[in-house]
């Protein structure tokens, strides 16, 4: 007897119908039930601090103290009138814009280079994981030390090498925002890399043989096969790490606390010393907030091509 | 290989969990040995030699209940040395008094966040070494500490009186001062002396003779160095220079009078070393905290403004350096030679486990025994709070501690001459003058323009603290 016939019961024909939809509530039920402590979790770990933050950001909420009132847009127009703030959000968004765009070409390169045939590809493929596998922290501080322009390494190659005639001053004013993009590309770009690879190699090889065949060359092959394959790949990663990378702290603090002269503070940053050096929590909060439409429409576009590709 | 059942799986967790169970329900430990070796610096015949000498603490404490664990809070330094003699105080006295304690050392750099997101978080230990005073007491997480503050301070000779009045607001005590730590200027006499003039410099103009004197860019020395980024460093030096010029932030009433032309020609004449008389080198744009220290090691910079913390690296790694350096405060301006009073105070926090216990780790820390050699293993970076310290051999018989010692009386607090004041506290965690100064050296602002934008922000920084 099948689950369904057992269902149906001797009764058959009309008493099946209701049995079987309260069957269906009671699955339902029981799903519900598996999906509820996870459910639970999200709620305390990311609805509570999320509607905490909005609320927060109508409220003159100071670190420290009990007592704050209702300011209702307060905080938006006071962050609005900044000049500091509204330069550290466009500075983010130069700084995520112009990373993510290096390292989606410097991550196809070597995502190409890493599917050809070679000797020691499994362990070239290791070694380009490295600076995005180790702690940020660690990584960070070595590129403070590279950059000292006593002893830094960068400095003395290009010296001895004759490149430059005198040290550069890479954390200074006019230096510091171009370090510390290429920190977050160095540590970045192997996400792109592997990702592209993986999404390479799902490119039947005999497309590419059919493109050879109608005369297609490297690049005609490139431009009309490889890239097309790879689209969807390269639209997910790329707006994740645009997401990751607007929001990226670590380094930036580590490197230069958004100086010299807030020539690298960005929105994170201001953030941060807002809540907890200025301690005021309602206009940190209104920072993340104002940007939620922003970051809501690269999500939803990123729902949509993580959709398109399971599809 | 014979697969494990479930039968034989039940059992096995049965009997780990009986285990774990028996152990939990075992009696605490209540014999504990501490014992622990602790590296300082002693004072022999004029000369500081580092020696180690091994100071082993062994106390054997039996008790029924030791109590709640306290927990301790404190800045890690430079030097380990005092970072584990202030750690064994600590445990020394509770050991003593029968309970247990735990020191957590946090690096300065994120020191301040890391107190704040706990204060939010309502998850602050039983007593903070480096606490902001004025900042603590407005959110009221102090408790007061009035009489214990009047018993250390008679079994140290009393204290200075600045550091009194840092840490009392209506008359009470919220805070017990732990260490001063005077920020002075390091000035390499035999290149100096190489240029023809004397270090330290009399005043300011001289000070700008001199060091462009030495200035060489040709051979990678200059005259000054110091960072215009947000650090310490880079902020705090300007308290000294404001002082000189006769600047305030605030006056005897408390309202801020920091838009002035005190502040004004203070920050020309800082500004002025970088822009116009070129004696710092162009890369102390980008300098962190330790740039100034790294430059000085490395005979890049014939002067930097530092704490002791130098002093103990040049006498450590290079005693030949350390015989060509002389100390001094930041040159004497209108109003004559100061320097910025940095240091630190403990305060036990509101909600403690127990209040007497975190007393009676503060009296071990601050006591007649111990006191006086957590000073000694900071090797010249830490100066006493407590009049009976400052005869200490230590302190007069070296030629560095005694100079850094006598910059005490040129000392002065940032909320000087006015009350202590909690939005003043922010003047260096929001790096106030770090940014009003780069403004001016980086972006070519005014030095007029960046002092009324400071005092704008000095003015919403006291409002946030009215409107609460």
């Amino acid at each position: 007897m099948t689950p369904t016939d057992r269902a149906a019961g001797p009764a058959g024909g009309a008493a099946v119908l209701p049995r079987r939809r309260f069957r269906i509530r009671e699955q339902t039920f029981i799903g519900y039930l598996f999906l509820a402590p996870a459910a639970i979790i999200l709620l305390i770990m990311v609805g509570y601090p999320a509607l905490a933050g909005v609320w927060y950001s109508f409220n003159s909420k100071m670190l420290g103290f009990e007592q704050y009132h209702f300011v209702g847009l307060g905080n938006y127009v006071s962050l609005i009138k900044d000049p500091r703030v509204l330069k550290a959000i466009g500075r983010g968004f130069s700084y995520a814009t112009i990373s993510c765009a290096v390292k989606l070409a410097i991550g196809m390169g070597v995502a190409l280079l890493l599917n050809m045939r070679f000797r020691g590809r499994g362990l070239a493929r290791g070694i380009t994981l490295l600076p995005w596998s180790l702690p940020e922290i660690a990584t960070v501080l070595l590129w403070t030390w590279m950059f000292n322009d006593i002893y830094g390494v960068l400095n003395t190659v290009l010296l001895k090498t004759g490149i430059i005639g005198s040290p550069i001053n890479w954390l200074g004013t006019k230096w510091a925002f171009p370090s510390v993009i290429l920190v977050n590309i160095w540590r970045g770009f192997p996400f792109f890399a592997i990702n592209l690879l993986a999404g390479l190699q799902t490119i039947p090889e005999e497309v590419y043989e059919a493109a050879s065949m109608d005369g297609a060359n490297r690049w005609q092959a490139f431009w009309n096969v490889t890239l097309p394959g790879v689209r969807t790949v390269m639209l997910i990663v790329t707006l994740l790490s645009f997401i990751w990378t607007s929001n990226d702290f670590t380094s930036i603090w580590v490197l230069t606390h958004g100086g010299p002269a807030q020539a690298t503070e960005t929105f994170p940053i201001v953030t941060y010393e807002l809540a907890f050096i200025g301690l005021e929590m309602g206009k940190a909060a209104a920072v993340p907030v104002l940007l939620m439409p922003f970051f809501s429409v690269l999500i939803v576009l990123l729902v949509k091509a993580v959709s398109g590709r399971e599809d | 290989m014979n697969a494990l059942s479930r039968r034989r799986f039940l059992r096995g967790s049965l009997i780990a969990a009986t285990g774990i169970l028996a152990a939990a329900c075992q009696p605490k430990v209540v014999e504990k040995v501490v014992e622990r070796t602790v590296e300082v610096e002693k004072v022999v015949e004029k000369e500081v030699q580092v020696e180690v000498e091994k100071i082993v603490t062994q106390e054997v404490v039996k008790a029924a209940d030791p109590g709640p664990k306290m927990t301790v809070w404190a800045p890690k330094h430079f030097i380990q040395a005092q970072n584990d003699y202030f750690t064994d105080s600590v445990l020394l006295a509770a050991a003593r008094n029968n309970f247990e304690a735990e020191v957590q050392l946090f690096p300065w750099g994120d020191y301040q966040q890391k107190q704040n997101a706990a204060i939010e978080a309502k998850t602050l230990p039983d007593i903070i070494l480096g606490i902001n005073v004025a900042r603590y007491s407005t959110m009221g997480i102090l408790e007061d500490v009035d009489d214990l503050f009047r018993e250390i301070g008679e079994s140290g000779g009393g204290w200075f009186e600045a550091n009194e009045a840092n840490v009392k607001i209506d008359g009470k005590a919220v805070g017990i001062p732990f260490h001063n730590e005077p920020q002075v200027m390091y000035y390499r006499s035999d290149l100096f002396s190489a240029a023809g003039f004397e270090a330290p410099p009399k005043d300011m103009d001289e000070f700008v003779e001199a060091t462009v004197a030495v200035t060489d860019p040709s051979s990678g020395i200059y005259g000054f160095g110091n960072t215009f980024s947000d650090v310490p460093d880079g902020n705090n030096i300007f308290w000294g220079y404001l002082w000189a010029f006769g600047g305030k932030v605030q006056d005897e009433n408390g309202e801020i009078v920091f838009n002035s032309q005190e502040s004004i020609d203070a920050l020309t004449w800082y500004t002025d070393l970088y822009l116009k008389h070129k004696v710092m080198p162009e890369a102390v744009t980008g300098w962190d905290d330790t740039g100034n220290n790294k430059a000085w090691l490395a005979g890049q910079c014939a002067c930097i403004y530092n704490s002791g913390s130098i002093l103990n690296a040049m006498r450590t790694d290079d005693p030949g350096f350390a015989e060509h350096v002389v100390v001094g405060p930041t040159p004497a301006g209108p109003a004559g030679p100061k320097t910025y009073q940095g240091g630190s105070t403990a305060g036990i926090m509101k909600g403690t486990k127990s209040h007497e216990q975190a007393a009676e780790i503060l009296r071990g820390v601050l006591s007649p025994e111990r006191y006086p050699n957590n000073l000694r293993s900071a090797g010249g970076m830490f100066y006493p709070v407590l009049k009976n310290y400052v005869s200490d051999a230590f302190f007069q018989e070296d030629a560095w501690n005694k100079q850094t010692a006598e910059m005490v009386q040129y000392a002065q607090y940032p909320h000087q001459p006015g009350p202590l004041a909690a939005w003043i506290d922010e003047i260096g965690g929001k790096w106030t003058y770090s940014r009003m100064a780069a403004k001016v050296a980086l972006q070519g602002m005014s030095p007029a323009q960046a002092v009324e934008e400071a005092a704008a922000e000095m003015a919403e920084m006291k409002a946030k603290y009215e409107n609460i």
